[in-house]
């Protein structure tokens, strides 16, 4: 335990002193700053943008740390070969992984937790020069960026197991392709399913389930939609699969960690 | 006590499908406890693929590998060895202090032990003056040094050292070299790696010799230099007229002077007494011990005449 | 420098020039708007925004607005540029297909093409059907739908002059739907669907509203162009009422703007004050018999004032009401169209015929529970007439009213009432004030409560 969170913390301290870091943050501000000024652009819906734009923006974020940093976590300990002394100063390969994992997750949650205020702060802003203080906005808005928290957890996961095993830049690519993918499974059932009704189209489905069944459900934590129409939501709302979505970014996410682990204990330097 | 052993070690790089790399063929080397010992081969030879079989990074393609009595294939990663790797360059955002707490911490070393520690070690690498500059600004011979203190961190039995010489200058060499030494006295067991035969020779009590993954020579010094200790050097000035061809024998001529390696004394003092009687002057006689570094060269040249080596 | 080396550095440059050449020829076909329309489907298009859809549709709308402000003169020279317009509306709501603001905006925008026109109106009644189409996850009608209900019954009203009758009607009876929906286009529904000139000053109140909250210069002049359309048919009717008053003294039809002013007595001191104002608003202050209600000339970005007229004195009018003309100060007056009789009528039949009904149902008795009868015959009750008199029931006869208009006993609500917190000091009356008021169901069950207990004393 005492190794994981070593590694973690210093992995953590890694990435705050890393460039890359900064330059995300850099434009993740300037882009929720932005729905500020973007705000006058667009009709009276301005709360809605800076609604949509600081959580897509908090989205993409974990989305690039993880392809720009977490990619590159496990790759350069090789590189800089101190993962030879480490493993040769008894800490286990799978410390190392969920070491790294915890780091960059926390490196993802310090970095959201500075963007959700600075969000919250703007939306504040705004309802008080508007004169329409709406408890129930930041209600969601939390809701929404604690979904988004679990998301993360999934993301960071795919990049840090693609790079255990792979090069950074084929690693950043597949976890790309995890996300779109993952944010589209509910519709990507719907093809399936339209395919499932045509003739002789059998083993296609079987294998498009195959993929539907391995990809991570991220749709099932992305609240954007509930934000923006909270109102006309109603009931349906309150009962989005919260425990389930919560459920399966935990489990997906154990397993994913599981398999890392084993791949990079598998693996020679 | 063997503290590290291998048995008919092989390792095989796949490239690709067909193409193979024999990276080892067939080591078998066991080390003593407490020696320095020198592992010494060309670019190539397998030195660093031992190293990382011994801490399982990576898994032998055939045979045994022990370390600490531990036999590999079954034993957990949890080794506590220390270890220094070749070229490295660790976490550069790190200061020199921060990158040993990292190590202090993993090795649970209590927290009000670790400042001691720390401080011990950068004493014994000397790296006092740049214990707060980010690794990232250190030169080469410092990231070596601060190496060498993280593999000293634990304490451990057996240190193993791929190339601890490389990078340094030559009072740097010297104090590595103190240290290494140092250690033995302290009852550890030093595993080194090297190219550089001139620091091999002066410090390990036995050395092996590796070229393209086999073991060619294994020994103490002494074994392996001694039988050919009584060579002697002669220098003679030669009379007025003298050919090379009327010599008889290989050597440098050159300006009436000659020069020349003879086996043993006895063939010497006959090619003097030779000579001598027909008026050369004697210049110089020097006996000759042989040394690392030409039976590295004679060796690997005796396995394979064609191989380039810089000595 | 070499000449080998000068020669290949001209052929490289030629060649990348030819290359250019053919890459400009080909982007000026445009290929992302083919694209959007050709080589994508709707659905196609929301899973690439890999669930950032919403966000996607907020920046197509601010992209539409910045093109909106370039291109909307040339909609009608250029066809290409409007059918651009329009197919960024329907990429944009494909994304989002609840975006409240997209409808709003495109709905309007699209009429300033002469084509658009009917695209509007159909976008906008599409818009509505969607945002009142519930499905598992959204489970009841968007509750501002009505306003794009409203607006496309804008559109049939105003833009498309009526050509199909029965679109304004629909409309206004799609937005009925909505919960939020409010007292105001009940009315305007009534006269819609009786095919009667509907009265302009709630909708121009309101753009005038949305004009002054937005930032943005090109939604600003939209609205302010959609007032101008409104306010020179308004005129048009002016016009019209005017000949046909000189055709019936003289029996032809006036040439000049003179032979109304001298002649018609009674559109006399209206024109005068058209002119007086249009002389003051109008660049070198030149009267004109058809000013723009609105100011041509205003400050980018300046509020727009909006007033009420006051109305000259009139004898006859050939619609049994009064014009509305324009106020250059004072407050509103209690003025009606002639149209807020017709409509307190049309109110009230189908209430009434319902408590017949009830009555017949309950052993002929009154309702005691208002609340209740209303939600049994799942009948709207209207809280105000248009002037803005409180429904009553008297419940001697068992019967609803509205109490007779007078200057004695003036309306107690807005929109000629005094409003409890602002009448004076706001010139400008905005719709969103009337609408709280109006719809705020604690007040309304109140009011009609005060009025039966009135009635029993
Ligand atoms: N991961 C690998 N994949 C393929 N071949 C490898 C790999 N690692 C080492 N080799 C090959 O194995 C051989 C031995 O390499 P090794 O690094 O052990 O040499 P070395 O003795 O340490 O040389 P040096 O003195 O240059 O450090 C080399 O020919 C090298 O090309
Ligand atoms: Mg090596």
């Amino acid at each position: 335990m005492i190794e994981i969170l070593t590694i973690g913390l210093n992995t953590f301290r890694e990435a705050i002193r890393s460039k890359v870091l900064y330059l995300i943050l850099f434009f993740m501000v300037l882009m929720i700053g932005s729905s500020f000024f973007l705000e006058t652009l667009a009709l009276d819906g301005g709360d809605r943008l800076i609604k949509n734009l600081g959580l897509s923006t908090i989205s993409f974020f974990g989305l690039l740390v993880a392809m720009f940093i977490g990619v590159n976590l496990i790759p350069q300990e090789v590189e800089s070969k101190t993962i030879y002394t480490i493993v040769s100063q008894g800490v286990q390969r799978w410390q190392f992984v969920l070491g790294k994992f915890l780091g960059l997750i926390l490196t993802v949650y310090v970095n959201i937790a500075l963007m959700t205020v600075m969000l919250l702060g703007i939306l504040l802003y705004y309802f008080a020069t508007t004169d329409m203080i709406e408890g129930v906005t930041f209600f969601w808005m939390i809701k929404a960026i604690f979904m988004e928290l679990l998301a993360m957890l999934i993301v960071v996961a795919v990049a840090i197991l693609f790079s255990s095993f792979s090069t950074p830049i084929l690693s950043a690519v597949m976890t790309g392709c995890v996300y779109i993918i993952g944010q589209m499974t509910n519709d990507f059932w719907d093809y399936i399913r339209l395919q499932s009704e045509k003739q002789g189209t059998e083993i296609y489905c079987a294998f498009l389930k195959v993929i539907y069944y391995l990809c991570p459900h991220l749709d099932m934590l992305n609240l954007k939609k509930q934000v923006v129409h909270f109102e006309e939501l109603g009931a349906a709302a309150a009962s989005f699969p919260y425990g389930a979505g919560a459920f399966h970014a935990i489990t997906y996410t154990a397993v994913i960690l599981f398999i890392a682990c084993l791949a990079f204990s598998k693996r020679d330097f | 006590m063997a503290v590290l052993k291998t048995e008919n070690l092989t390792k095989i790089f796949k490239k690709g499908w067909k193409e193979a790399k024999v990276a080892l063929d067939g080591l078998s080397i066991e080390v003593q406890e407490g020696e320095i010992f020198g592992f010494l081969g060309p670019n190539g030879a397998g030195k660093t693929t031992t190293i990382k079989i011994l801490l399982r990074l990576l898994k032998p393609t055939s045979g045994r590998a022990e370390i600490l009595d531990k036999d590999l294939a079954t034993a957990p990663t949890r080794l506590r060895v220390g270890y220094m790797p070749e070229n490295p360059y660790f976490y550069r955002f790190l200061t020199g202090e921060e990158f040993l707490q990292f190590y202090a911490k993993l090795n649970h070393i209590p927290s009000n032990q670790r400042k001691k520690r720390i401080d011990e070690l950068i004493e014994t690498v000397g790296m006092n003056h740049a214990r707060n500059v980010r690794i990232r600004d250190y030169s080469k011979g410092m990231v070596q040094r601060i190496g060498l203190a993280q593999a000293l961190m634990h304490d451990p039995k057996l240190v193993l050292l791929d190339e601890p010489l490389s990078g340094l200058d030559p009072i740097g060499r010297k104090e590595i070299r103190d240290l290494v030494y140092a250690l033995k006295e302290q009852g550890r067991t030093i595993f080194f790696c090297s190219h550089i035969l001139s620091d091999v020779q002066d410090i390990c009590d036995r050395v092996a010799i590796l070229h393209l993954g086999k073991l060619l020579k294994l020994g103490s010094l002494s074994e392996l230099l001694g039988t050919e200790k009584d060579r002697v050097e002669v220098e003679l000035k030669m009379p007025e007229g003298t050919t090379k061809e009327s010599l008889g024998i290989q050597g440098d001529f050159h300006n009436g002077i000659f020069k020349t390696m003879l086996d043993n004394t006895e063939q010497a003092n006959q090619f003097l007494d030779q000579w001598k009687s027909k008026g050369a002057v004697v210049r110089a006689l020097i006996p000759q011990r042989k040394s690392l570094e030409e039976l590295f060269v004679e060796t690997i040249r005796a396995q394979d005449p064609k191989v380039a080596l810089e000595t | 420098m070499k000449p080998k080396f000068v020669l290949l550095a001209i052929v490289l440059l030629a060649l990348y020039l030819v290359g250019q050449k053919l890459a400009w020829d080909s982007q000026r076909y445009d290929y992302v708007n083919n694209y959007m329309n050709r080589y994508t489907s709707a659905k196609m298009r929301k899973v690439l925004t890999a669930g950032h859809d919403a966000l996607l549709a907020d920046l197509a709308m601010i992209r539409g607005i910045q093109f909106y402000g370039m291109n909307y003169p040339l909609f009608d020279k250029k066809p290409t540029m409007y059918n651009q317009f329009k197919s960024l509306a329907d990429a944009t709501i494909d994304m989002d297909p609840r975006h409240f603001e997209a409808y709003r905006f495109w709905g309007f925008a699209m009429t300033s093409a002469q084509r658009g026109k009917v695209d509007a109106y159909r976008f906008l009644m599409a818009g509505a059907h969607r945002m009142a189409a519930t499905d598992e996850v959204f489970t009841i009608i968007q509750p501002n739908m009505w306003e794009v209900a409203k607006d496309a019954a804008y559109v049939a009203e105003y833009e498309l002059q009526k050509a199909t009758k029965e679109w304004g009607c629909d409309a206004y009876t799609f937005a009925e739907k909505a919960r939020d929906c409010p007292e105001f286009l009940h009315r305007l529904k009534v006269l819609a669907c009786r095919d009667v000139d509907p009265d302009p000053i709630p909708a121009l109140q309101e753009l005038a509203t949305r004009a002054n909250q937005s930032g943005n210069v090109a939604i600003w002049q939209l609205n302010l162009d959609h007032m101008r359309r409104i306010i020179s048919e308004e005129h048009k009717r002016f016009w019209d009422a005017a000949s046909q008053a000189y055709y019936e003294i003289h029996g032809a039809s006036p040439t000049r703007i003179e032979q109304l002013t001298k002649n018609v007595g009674i559109l006399k001191k209206a024109v005068q004050e058209y002119q007086k104002v249009s002389s003051e608003w109008a660049e070198g202050g030149v009267g004109q018999l058809y000013p723009n209600m609105v100011n041509p000339l205003p400050e980018k970005k300046g509020k727009l004032e909006f007033r009420i007229a006051q109305i000259p004195e009139l004898p006859e009018d050939p619609y049994g009401g009064e014009y509305l003309i324009l106020d250059l100060q004072g407050k509103p007056s209690l003025v009606g169209t002639g149209i807020n009789e017709l409509e307190r009528e049309s109110f009230l039949e189908p209430i009434n015929q319902t408590l017949k009904e009830y009555q017949k149902d309950h052993n002929g008795e009154c309702p005691e529970d208002l609340d209740a009868f209303s939600q049994e015959y799942n009948l709207r009750l209207p809280v105000a007439d248009g002037f803005g008199y409180p429904l009553l029931l008297d419940y001697g006869k068992c019967e609803f009213y509205f109490p007779p208009v007078s200057e004695e006993n003036p309306p107690p609500l807005p929109p000629y009432g005094e409003e409890k917190k602002t009448a004076d000091e706001e010139i400008d009356l905005t719709l969103m004030e009337d609408d709280s008021a109006d719809s705020s169901p604690a007040s309304a069950t109140d009011e009609v409560k005060a009025g039966t207990a009135d009635s029993d004393g």
